[in-house]
């Protein structure tokens, strides 16, 4: 093989550490601290050993690293397969090996891992931008592998093979993405939750007050059809409650979801019912409810296949199958007005059910709720207990705040007195948690429900965009309405202390409390936005709108989509094998345009003897003829001795024509600097060269 | 432009690193299924089409290429000869990468060339290969090969390109090259030219008796050998075959061989004697390839060697 063991280029090698470093960059914050401070500091030594001479470390120490560095991650993850342990493993290898890659072998290793880096970033991230990095680094990665096998020095006339290369993959490449058939879930593959990035499953002290600031988008929703009696639903922003899951066993501030089984749901419409379709589109990585609008009582028709991938749990609550997500988008039908339920005993008695050990202090509040009823017309016993709750937060200087500080007490219970007698402060999962005790305390059943309140409209894309930091918890009290037959009403405690959380969203949380104070919700909103000019806030909404018409492309473009368009192509009955074969075929067809494209282009028509005939004619205009059995050499010393004051162009030409026609030598083939002459430069003198005006004026004469 | 009938036949194979590239788009492919990850999908079938074009191009670039001349030079057994490939292109589109081989011969080292061979160039390759068998040896074909554009597959060629090599017989031996007798006037005279005494220097074990100044040694001064100029040589010394009696046909080529390459590094004019060729003195690098080419070309069974 070529240049084998060659010491590289310090320039390839060079490109090599930047193409390794610009990789790295994206693995920067998914991988450990300590991998990502290693590998810095090898591509660091590395290119000061090629700028400044610094000594590389011994074959051997590098050895030790290595079994090191993989000792390290197995210590990190308890494995070495895992995806995030992979992508750790790989980055570490790559950077031992980039201390080494003075070797042909071991730049195209450097090079194979930077495509799987590239991949590994790919798995954590399919936004916009990920993508036309993709297209930069991928392409990038290509230049430089087509460089290793090249030795041009001058950078325009180095890469040109290898954009004509790219381009020539381009229609490859899109046979292949769009007719390439997917073999969908079949490897039966599931990802594991991933807890950094989500949802906890349980509710306590922080446990969404750490998502205040994450400004990342949890998924986009488009309303895909509205109420069934075709007129338009008002949906207010503090309307938008996205469910996500239903925590039934409270121990205080802490809740939990309860390991009893509870029953299915079971609902009877209600009259003038208003449903509402709505999709999701989730962003990678945040997997583990079906977040939909709340109350979602089914899965939309066609969306069977997702019976697979989602457990339907009791409470309208869906949840994928084994913590996996392998759909990342989904249709789901809720409704907006509560729905008539049963409430069985033992149903009742989960939803009832209440810490052990309660302090006296709270089994008094509780009592004094149940028993101080004031009971208005058309108003049930449990909406007046919760009003009368309500009603104590707002009077008794409760307030809300994104930063509660840390509760002294760890218990569940005691954290939970602490916050209604002492503190006084808390984030919605403080209300919720405690509204729900204290409403169980009351003897109504309750339960807390988590999930997203609040969205941001897209006006571009129509869609509405939920981000992390909309993550909030509420509650759901039980109205007894006849015998075990009743609706579970949706009560937000934090209406009592921050009403404007519910109508801005999470972005209230971003607001200090001193600019809160004194303004109405409106003047907050515009408060929010001033930060943005109308253009820039214009161009961010249609930037998103872009984003997601692309992760709606990438989510929905399976076999499903794959078979829908050639059915609307006319094959019928279309099928994996079809693909494959479609695959196959058109794959053919472009080999066949290449090779002969190549061909034609290839085939010449002589342009050597059609440059030297030209320089032939231009001789005999001045008298000298070349005879038929005169050589290029020997003609060109008679012309000479006849044109001495061009002579020595003649008999560059010729000489030049000579080797190229019958052979080389390397004299006449390169000048004294060492550049190759060839075709081109024949062209050129040929056309350059002029006859001397004494010898052309008596011709024109 | 008329078909030429004898095109050679391409062959080409994926190299370590195709199989491994390819092995790694596959499994991308499973990746990005398994995780429903169209994004990987996508970087998944750039590297596929990747390898689709790299094979077609890798086939292209080795299309209307013929070899101009395959010059060998010679070599000492053990040691290497150098081979140049004299390749010209063929078409109107220029040609990367390229290297030539011999048949069943593994370089010891290539020469860096320019890569590219332009459109309708030529390009000299060259590559040194082990000397291993004294002789001539008669080559009938090159192989031309590329793995442009990214080292995924290697296409090659068999062309037609006939030479010979030399592989002088490995120089080695102890004994010290002599001087030839004197008293062999006529062939003195005819293998060194010249006779003019130029210097007398001590003797040194191994010089040939014939040269010592015995009339000297007659009168009482030490034992001096003479040296004779022969022009712009000052020494010339006569490499017989017949004065390395007693070791066996190699060794005693080997041992003219190394006395060949010594004279070469000193520049020193010799002669060789072979029992049926004799080249007379020289020095220049001509001289010295006819004498160790005789050397490789030398027959046992022509002559029948005393010591054997």
């Amino acid at each position: 093989m070529l240049l084998v063991d060659k010491p590289w280029d310090k320039r390839l090698q060079l490109m090599l550490v930047g193409i390794f470093a610009l990789n790295l960059v994206t693995h920067v914050s998914i991988v450990p601290a300590w991998v990502a401070v290693s590998s810095m500091i090898c591509i660091a030594w590395k290119f000061f050993y090629l700028t400044r001479g610094l000594q590389l470390p011994k074959r051997w120490i590098a050895s030790v690293l290595s079994i090191l560095g993989a000792l390290g991650i197995f210590a990190n993850y308890h494995t070495l397969l895992g995806q995030e342990a992979a992508g750790a493993l790989l980055v570490v290898a790559t950077s031992l090996k980039l201390l080494e890659t003075n070797r042909y072998r071991d730049a195209m290793l450097v090079v194979f891992t930077c495509y799987f880096l590239l991949m590994a970033y790919l798995l954590d991230t399919q936004s916009l931008a990920a993508t036309a990095f993709m297209v930069f680094d991928a392409g990038l990665i290509t230049i430089l592998m087509a460089q290793i096998h090249r030795r041009e020095r001058k950078t325009p006339t180095a890469i040109a093979p290898s954009l004509k290369m790219l381009a020539l993959s381009l229609p490859v490449w899109a046979v292949l993405f769009f007719v390439f058939p997917r073999f969908s879930n079949s490897l039966g593959y599931t990802k594991p939750a991933q807890a950094s990035s989500g949802f906890s499953e349980d509710l306590d002290p922080g446990s969404i007050g750490n998502l205040v600031d994450n400004e990342e988008i949890a998924y986009r929703v488009t309303f895909d059809d509205i109420d069934e009696n075709g007129g338009t639903v008002g949906l207010s922003p503090d309307a938008l409650y996205w469910r996500g899951a239903i925590l039934s066993h409270g121990n205080g501030l802490k809740w939990t979801r309860s390991s009893q089984i509870l029953h299915a749901d079971a609902y009877e419409q209600p009259k003038n019912a208003k449903f509402v379709r709505t999709t999701v589109w989730l962003e990678p990585g945040y997997q583990r409810w079906l977040f939909a609008l709340d109350i979602p009582v089914a899965l939309a028709s066609g969306e069977q296949d997702l019976l697979h991938v989602v457990k339907r749990q009791p409470g309208f609550i869906y949840e994928f199958n084994g913590a996996s997500q392998s759909r990342a988008s989904y249709s789901v039908r809720s409704v907006l007005n509560t729905p008539r339920q049963i409430l069985n005993s033992t149903d009742r008695q989960v939803y009832s059910q209440l810490p052990n050990e309660l302090d006296s202090n709270l089994r008094e509040l509780g009592l004094k709720f149940r028993t101080e009823v004031n009971l208005q017309p058309d108003q049930s016993k449990a909406e007046a207990i919760a009003e009368s709750i309500m009603a104590w937060f707002s009077k008794n200087g409760f307030r809300y705040t994104k930063s509660p500080g840390t509760m002294h007490a760890t218990q569940g219970v005691e954290q939970l007195s602490e916050f209604l007698f002492t503190r006084k402060v808390g984030f919605c999962e403080h209300y919720s948690a405690a509204f729900a005790t204290l409403m169980r305390l009351a003897g109504i059943p309750s339960r807390v429900v988590v999930g997203f309140q609040g969205a941001t409209h897209n006006a571009v894309g129509n869609y509405w965009l939920v981000k992390k930091m909309d993550a909030h918890a509420w509650t759901e009290i039980w109205i007894d309405e006849e015998k075990d037959r009743g609706r579970w009403l949706r009560v937000d405690p934090t209406e009592a202390v921050a009403p404007m959380r519910l109508e801005l969203g999470g972005q209230y949380n971003s607001l200090d409390e001193n600019t809160i104070a004194g303004l109405s919700s409106e003047e907050l909103r515009r408060h929010i936005e001033r930060g943005f000019s109308g253009s820039l806030r214009q161009l961010q909404l249609v930037f998103d709108a872009v984003q997601m018409k692309w992760n709606a492309f990438l989510l929905s473009y399976d076999l499903e989509y794959q078979l829908q368009v050639l059915q609307r192509l006319g094959l019928n009955n279309s099928s994996l094998v079809m693909l494959a074969g479609l695959t196959i075929f058109a794959m053919m067809l472009l080999s066949a345009v290449f090779i002969w494209f190549h061909g034609r282009r290839a085939r010449e028509s002589d342009p050597l003897l059609r440059e030297w005939q030209r320089f032939c004619t231009a001789l005999a205009k001045a008298g000298v003829e070349r005879h038929l059995h005169e050589g290029p050499l020997e003609f060109s010393h008679r012309a000479g001795t006849r044109l001495p004051s061009v002579a020595r162009d003649i008999e560059s030409i010729a000489k030049l024509y000579a080797s190229l026609r019958y052979g080389p030598r390397e004299d006449f083939t390169s000048t004294p600097q060492g550049d190759h002459l060839d075709y081109r430069t024949l062209r050129k003198l040929v056309r350059g060269f002029t006859l001397p005006p004494q010898n052309t004026s008596p011709l024109k004469d | 432009m008329a078909k030429d009938y004898r095109k050679p036949r391409i062959f080409i194979l994926p190299t370590g690193f195709g199989a491994l590239y390819l092995t790694g788009a596959l499994a991308m492919i499973l990746i990005g299924s398994a995780y429903q990850n169209n994004l990987v999908n996508m970087l998944a079938f750039f590297m596929l089409s990747l390898v689709f074009v790299a094979m077609i191009q890798t086939n292209n670039n080795l299309k209307n290429i013929s070899v101009v001349s395959l010059n060998c030079e010679g070599g000492f057994s053990g040691r290497e000869f150098l081979a140049t490939t004299v390749i010209a292109n063929n078409a109107k589109v220029p040609r990367f990468n390229l290297e030539s081989r011999l048949r069943k011969m593994k370089p010891v080292s290539v020469y860096e060339s320019p890569s590219t061979l332009a459109e309708l160039g030529t390009l000299r390759l060259r590559a040194a290969y082990p000397a291993v068998k004294r002789g001539r040896h008669q080559l009938h074909s090159v192989r031309v090969s590329s793995i442009f554009p990214l080292g995924l597959f290697e296409a090659w060629m068999w062309l037609n390109a006939s030479s010979t090599y030399c592989v002088y017989p490995e120089p080695k031996g102890t004994r010290t090259p002599p001087f030839h007798s004197m008293n062999e006037q006529s062939l003195r005279t005819s293998l060194i030219g010249g006779d003019d005494f130029h210097q007398h220097r001590r003797y040194q074990n191994g010089d040939s008796q014939h040269h010592i100044d015995w009339k000297a040694v007659a009168r009482g001064r030490p034992k001096l050998v003479k040296e004779f100029n022969d022009g712009a040589t000052p020494q010339v010394s006569i490499f017989d075959w017949q004065d390395l009696d007693g070791l066996p046909t190699e060794e005693r080529l080997s041992q003219l061989a190394k006395w060949i390459e010594e004279a070469r590094a000193r520049k020193a004019s010799f002669a060789l004697r072979l029992p049926q060729t004799t080249i007379p003195a020289g020095s220049d690098l001509q001289h010295v390839t006819r004498c160790l080419e005789a050397l490789a070309d030398f027959d046992e069974g022509s002559t029948r060697a005393p010591g054997r």
